[in-house]
């Protein structure tokens, strides 16, 4: 019987192994990546809202603090949404008529809340906490970005495992005086390395063992 | 022999079909772990009303109109214990004048004034009061440059005389065209603006012969300052030129 296959066989038959692990590798290469792209993350992509709230005019152009709106967000694990009461705090007499602000006087007439759509949502397995953040010098813009330039809401971050870890391994070059935790533009100055090391004393910021390890998050 | 080596097959067949059915329907899984059955904030079902005729926790013991507010424990507006407190128009600059002597009972305070606590109360003005009425407590804040009814300053005769209590009820009620910050302010909070609102009344009326030479450079510096910024929002705030 002749034979089936010729000798370049051999050599087609190792290229395979080989091809084999490359494409093997770059599949799950990509499918690592693509899992952090933002169209599977969603950051950066801004969320359409019943209400086209603006953070640049409320924020940036009005000079209004986070805490105006967000008031729980020292005291408790989450921001707090505002109530449409806070809304018309100024909206009973700006823009009273407009159309555009007509499912906030319908809210505020009914009493239903305002259905804004989640931007940020980790999964329940997943414990955050914002109060513990703010109050160790983590300002609002490190993990949103600035929210103060944004027309429509969007996230800056993955918001995945490895976001969260990234920091918890290190948060001094990060961290800031109590004061500036809703500033915006906030930049760590020159001489950070040593001022974080102060402040993380200050706060008596836990070990990186305490703060990765796995039931701080999931509990 | 035969019959239960057959038996087997059929047995693995079984086996492997359970387990890619396992792995089926734990593959679509997931998304139930993200969304347990458990309430967090803001999930459709987690808002609950206040039962009637209850008041959450804390906030009765800091209401003047709760029944068993102990008058002997209102301390005077400005106890001579009381440290000067710094006027805020100009940061760290201390108003070398006495405090103007105050009655108590109505224009008191539950609790000492401190340092801190006027911190605080800086603090809570500048979040919650600023917006309209504007950092010197002159009405001149943003949003009232935008159009709504202008308040009136803190400086004027009528309020500067206002009892604090008058000031607590504003808050908790709110008046006229401005709405009520109950539910932005815990009722300790409302106090601690107040003592700083009465900071700010202080500061507008100091005489510029007790400031000290320090003091008056910082006015001079903060004086440019807020006049290169249209006089705007003031420090503490989200700035953006
Ligand atoms: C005038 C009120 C107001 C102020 C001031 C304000 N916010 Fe908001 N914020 C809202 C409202 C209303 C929403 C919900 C609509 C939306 O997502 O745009 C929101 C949403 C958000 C969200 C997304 C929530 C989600 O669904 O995940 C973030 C993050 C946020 N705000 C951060 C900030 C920060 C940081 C500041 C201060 C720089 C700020 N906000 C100031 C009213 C306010
Ligand atoms: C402290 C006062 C204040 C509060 C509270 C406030 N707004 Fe506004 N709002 C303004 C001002 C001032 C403008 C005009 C913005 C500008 O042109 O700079 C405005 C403008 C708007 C507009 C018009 C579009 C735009 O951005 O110019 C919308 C919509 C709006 N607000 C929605 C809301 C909603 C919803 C809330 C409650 C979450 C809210 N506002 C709370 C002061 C306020
Ligand atoms: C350490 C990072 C971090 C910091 C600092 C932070 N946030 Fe958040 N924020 C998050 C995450 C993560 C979520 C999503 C929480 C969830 O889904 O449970 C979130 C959600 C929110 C929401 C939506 C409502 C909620 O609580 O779920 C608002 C509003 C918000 N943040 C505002 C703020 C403001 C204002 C500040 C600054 C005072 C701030 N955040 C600081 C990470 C942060
Ligand atoms: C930019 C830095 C930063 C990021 C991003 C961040 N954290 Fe933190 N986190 C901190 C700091 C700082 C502390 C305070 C540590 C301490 O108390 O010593 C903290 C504390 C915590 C705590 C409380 C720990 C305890 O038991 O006392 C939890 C829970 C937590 N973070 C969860 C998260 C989760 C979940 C995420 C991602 C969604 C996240 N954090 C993202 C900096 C960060
Ligand atoms: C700083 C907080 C934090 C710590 C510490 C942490 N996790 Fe997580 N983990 C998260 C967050 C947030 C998510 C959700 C990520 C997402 O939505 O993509 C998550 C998701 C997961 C998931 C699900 C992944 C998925 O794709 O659904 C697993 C499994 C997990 N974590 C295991 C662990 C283990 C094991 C440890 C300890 C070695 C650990 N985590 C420590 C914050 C944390
Ligand atoms: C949204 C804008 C706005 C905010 C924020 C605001 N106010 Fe006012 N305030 C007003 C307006 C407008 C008036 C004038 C009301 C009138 O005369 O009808 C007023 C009036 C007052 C008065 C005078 C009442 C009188 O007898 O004339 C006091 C006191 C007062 N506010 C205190 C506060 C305090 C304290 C805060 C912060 C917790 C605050 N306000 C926040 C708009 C505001």
């Amino acid at each position: 019987m002749p034979q089936l296959f010729p000798r370049s066989a051999n050599t087609l038959a190792r290229l395979s192994i080989v091809l084999g692990a490359v494409i093997a590798g770059g599949v799950l290469l990509f499918i690592l990546n693509f899992n952090r792209t933002p169209y599977v993350t969603q950051a950066f992509i801004a969320r359409e809202q019943p209400v086209q709230f603006s953070h640049k005019h409320h924020v940036g152009d009005d000079g209004i603090d986070c805490r105006y709106c967000h008031t729980t967000v020292e005291q408790t694990a989450s921001a707090g949404l505002p109530a449409t009461k806070t809304c018309m705090n100024c909206h009973s007499q700006l823009f009273a008529n407009v159309p555009y602000l007509e499912i906030v006087r319908e809210s505020w007439r009914s009493g239903k809340p305002i259905k804004w759509t989640r931007v940020h949502d980790l999964p329940d397995f997943a414990y955050f906490n914002h109060s513990i953040h703010v109050n160790k010098g983590v300002g609002c813009s490190t993990c949103h970005g600035r929210v103060d330039l944004m027309p429509l809401m969007w996230n800056t971050q993955s918001l995945q495992m490895e976001w969260c870890l990234s920091c918890h391994r290190n948060p001094e070059p990060i961290l800031r005086e109590q004061s500036d935790i809703t500033k915006m533009d906030w930049e760590a100055p020159a001489d950070q390395a040593v001022r974080g090391r102060e402040l993380a004393k200050k706060y008596n910021i836990q070990s990186t063992q305490v703060l990765t390890s796995c039931s701080t998050c999931h509990r | 022999m035969s019959k239960s080596k057959s038996m087997s097959r059929v047995g693995k067949a079984l086996l492997a079909a359970l387990t890619t059915g396992l792995v089926v329907i734990g593959g679509g899984c997931r998304q139930d772990m993200h969304d347990n059955p458990r309430y967090e904030a803001y999930e459709e079902g987690s808002h609950r009303e206040l039962p009637e005729g209850t008041v959450a926790r804390g906030s009765l013991a800091m209401n003047p109109a709760a029944p068993k507010l102990d008058s002997a424990k209102v301390q005077p507006a400005a106890t001579p214990a009381a440290p000067t407190p710094a006027a805020p128009a100009v940061p760290g600059a201390t108003p070398a004048v006495a405090p103007p002597a105050t009655p108590t009972g109505e224009d008191g305070f539950p609790f000492k004034i401190t340092k801190q606590i006027l911190d605080r109360g800086q603090n809570r003005f500048n979040i919650s009061c600023l917006p309209c009425h504007g950092a010197l407590g002159d009405g001149n804040g943003m949003i009232a440059l935008r159009g709504i009814r202008k308040p009136p300053s803190y400086h004027d005769e009528r309020l500067r005389k206002a009892p604090t209590s008058y000031y607590y009820d504003v808050i908790t009620n709110g008046f006229g065209a401005m709405s009520n910050y109950a539910d932005q302010l815990t009722p300790e909070d409302r106090w601690k603006v107040i003592a700083y609102i009465r900071v700010l009344q202080m500061s507008q009326r100091a005489e510029g012969a007790v400031l000290t030479d320090e003091d008056r450079k910082r006015l001079d510096e903060a004086e440019k300052k807020a006049s290169e910024h249209g006089g705007g929002h003031q420090e503490g705030m989200s700035n953006h030129e």
